[in-house]
């Protein structure tokens, strides 16, 4: 998926243009859910690195908690499956099925099963498979976030 | 019928006082027989009703020709009704059944009796045949014989049942093709021999064959499964039935034997038996497997991603780089890399068990001072899970145990109580129960439906869906195992919607050092 994705640098009028995405000078938020407080750390330590705003939740039900009650939605979400209370299964519908939040891109963090099945079952953006690299990572949220690229490293 | 003997012709009798009107009149009566004279050469003298009714021809018809007029073509052609007078003059009485034919053409099955008369001189002087209309006893018998004869080919035939028939002793009297195919003796090798010889030694010095025959007798039918011998000495797991023969006068006549081969069917059975159970073993592997790299995964990639994080911070490098994202990354670096340590020792301990080579270290302690380390180093898990644990720890019961193990068993209990029940209360108790001590954790959780309270302690099992809960789902495993290896057990009481408890029983095993602690 990343490695298919044009950078947003090249495309500064791409398709999201007309939705205000890409406002070159705005601040990005991206909400992270996965129940594994490690991972939820060290990937907001490293987005914040990266000038990004950082939301986290510990499952799915807290993930739309952070959506509604959001006064400026996140520009991505990324998502774990397996979680308790509400899996990430469950998350997509509840997202999906709700107009204001259904366009909000998706990308999904998983460590199992084949990640071609999940982004059609799921409608994701992509899929990352658990462990991913952080490169690789950086330049997928690139293909989502018009007008951003990660500070270089 | 007797016929006098000094009655020497039916045309000219010699004239008796009372025999000659008596006779006539008691032959004329009798319908369901024909009686007849003949004379030395065959010719017909007389002709009673029951002939008439019989052959269908008058008395003046028949009167005077030979009595060949009643034979078939075939009959007459072998000579058959001299033959007869032959005998009869000869042995003084023939006898036979067969066909006749009447005066319609139609045929009848006869018995018949002709009796030789002779003079007072012993010379011949003639022939009294009395025939009888058998058919419908011959029809009878011919349908029944055709039927044995039938049901003897059928049973002959069967190839998957012994069949057999036994006298009342117990000898073989008949055989068929699966009697032969399932035992190995032909026919003519087993007729007559006593059934025992199927048996194996033990079973006769118990006298079974006999027991067997003697059950039959007494309940009509007896059934037995076990072991019975080949010609070839091999065995073969059998299912016998034995049925009673009895006449008519309830009189036992002997016993019908069906025999089935079942080691195929057990073999097969088995066979089946142990595939189901290597696939579900090879099915849980495999689950467990892709649960246990799910489970290492994402620690690994928490860990990846700091140490990939402090990359492109020091790579970016403006200037000296600040102490404080450093120090803190590698911290959660070295964090994560401990999980995976210790993700690891779990999986070691599960083949440890398996291969029963965990080994206690024992020592003498306080149990709740190890209660105390583990509330004390769960501490940050436990804020996570916001469950608040309420303590009822009866102090001084001290004893000998491996005390790592029971920290190991204490964590995975609390561990699964913050999995399940967050945001609640947990009762961690120690008190003295009898001769042992009883650890327990309870939880306000969910609770356990009846039909996986059996299924938890299982290797790689857990009563939920693991796309809401992840884990190694060895943690109940290992602890039981560790409350067994120290002569104890593990017990769960749980209901939906009440919340669980799990209660770790242990022998309070004292050493020398500590003989002198208060006794219940």
């Amino acid at each position: 998926m990343p490695a298919s994705c044009a950078r947003p640098l090249n495309m500064p009028n791409g398709p999201d243009a007309d939705r205000g995405y890409a406002q070159p000078a705005r601040q990005r938020t991206v909400l992270i859910i996965d129940d594994d407080r490690a991972i939820r750390d060290s990937l907001c330590m490293a987005l914040i690195d990266e000038g990004l705003d950082c939301l986290a939740a510990a499952n799915g039900a807290e993930g739309i908690d952070r959506l509604r009650e959001a006064d400026r939605l996140p520009d991505l979400v990324m998502l774990d499956l397996m979680m308790p209370v509400m899996s990430g299964w469950e998350f997509r519908v509840r997202q999906l099925s709700d107009p204001r939040l259904a366009d909000i891109p998706t990308l999904i963090l998983t460590a199992t099963g084949d990640t071609a099945a999940h982004v059609g079952e799921l409608r994701a953006q992509g899929v990352l498979r658990k462990p991913f690299d952080l490169d690789t990572l950086l330049d997928a949220i690139a293909c989502h976030l018009p007008g951003w690229r990660p500070s270089g490293g | 019928m007797d016929v006098p003997p000094n009655h020497t012709s039916g045309a000219s009798p010699a004239p008796l006082p009372l025999s000659e009107a008596n006779a006539r009149a008691l032959i004329d009566s009798v319908l369901d027989y024909g009686i007849l004279m003949l004379d030395r050469d065959g010719t017909v003298l007389s002709w009673n009703a029951g002939a008439e009714r019989l052959l269908g021809y008058r008395a003046d018809e028949v009167i005077g020709r030979h009595f060949g007029l009643f034979y078939t073509a075939d009959d007459l052609a072998a000579h058959r009704p001299e033959q007869e007078l032959r005998t009869a003059a000869e042995s003084g009485q023939f006898k036979e059944e067969g066909w006749r034919v009447r005066k319609d053409g139609t045929l009848f099955r006869a018995h018949m009796a002709v009796t030789a008369l002779r003079d007072e001189a012993g010379e011949l002087d003639g022939f009294a045949k009395v025939t009888h209309d058998v058919t419908e006893r011959w029809q009878a018998e011919q349908a029944l014989r055709q039927s044995e004869e039938r049901f003897r080919i059928l049973v002959e035939q069967i190839h998957d049942y012994a069949i057999f028939l036994l006298d009342p002793s117990g000898r073989i009297t008949t055989w068929n093709a699966g009697a032969e195919r399932i035992k190995g003796y032909q026919a003519s090798e087993v007729l007559g021999r006593h059934v025992e010889l199927f048996y194996t030694p033990e079973d006769q010095a118990l006298h079974k064959p006999l027991r067997l025959l003697q059950l039959a007798d007494r309940q009509g039918v007896t059934h037995d499964i076990g072991w019975r011998v080949r010609k070839d000495g091999s065995r073969f797991w059998a299912d016998v039935t034995i049925t009673e023969l009895r006449d008519g006068n309830g009189q036992l006549y002997g016993f019908a034997k069906v025999v089935r081969d079942l080691t195929e069917r057990v073999e097969a059975e088995e066979t089946a038996r142990a595939y189901e159970a290597a696939r579900e073993a090879v099915r849980v592997r495999d689950e467990f497997l892709s649960i246990a790299a799910h489970e290492l995964r994402t620690p690994l990639t928490a860990t990846l991603l700091q140490l990939k994080g402090l990359e492109r911070l020091l790579k970016r490098g403006n200037g000296p780089c600040e102490r404080e994202p450093i120090t803190t990354r590698l911290a959660l670096a070295i964090e994560s890399g401990e999980r995976i340590a210790e993700l690891i020792e779990n999986l070691l301990d599960v083949s440890r068990i398996a291969t029963g080579r965990i080994r206690l270290n024992l020592g003498d302690f306080d149990l709740s001072d190890a209660v105390h380390s583990v509330l004390a180093r769960m501490q940050g898990l436990l804020q996570d899970s916001s469950c608040e644990v309420v303590q009822r720890l009866q102090p001084g019961i001290t004893g000998r145990w491996d005390r790592l193990r029971l920290e190991q068993a204490l964590v995975n209990l609390l561990a699964n109580a913050c999995k399940y029940a967050p945001q609640s209360e947990i009762e961690v108790g120690l008190a003295r129960q009898g001769d042992g001590v009883r650890l327990w954790v309870k939880d306000q959780g969910p609770g356990i439906a009846a039909e996986h309270l059996e299924r938890i302690f299982r290797r790689f099992e857990r009563a939920v869906s693991v796309a809401h809960y992840g884990g190694l789902g060895l943690g109940l495993y290992v602890t039981q195992q560790i409350a067994e290896l120290h002569g104890g057990r593990i017990q769960v009481d749980s209901r939906p919607g009440e919340g669980s408890t799990f209660t770790i029983l242990l022998p309070l095993c004292t050493a020398e050092t500590n003989a002198d602690a208060p006794a219940d």
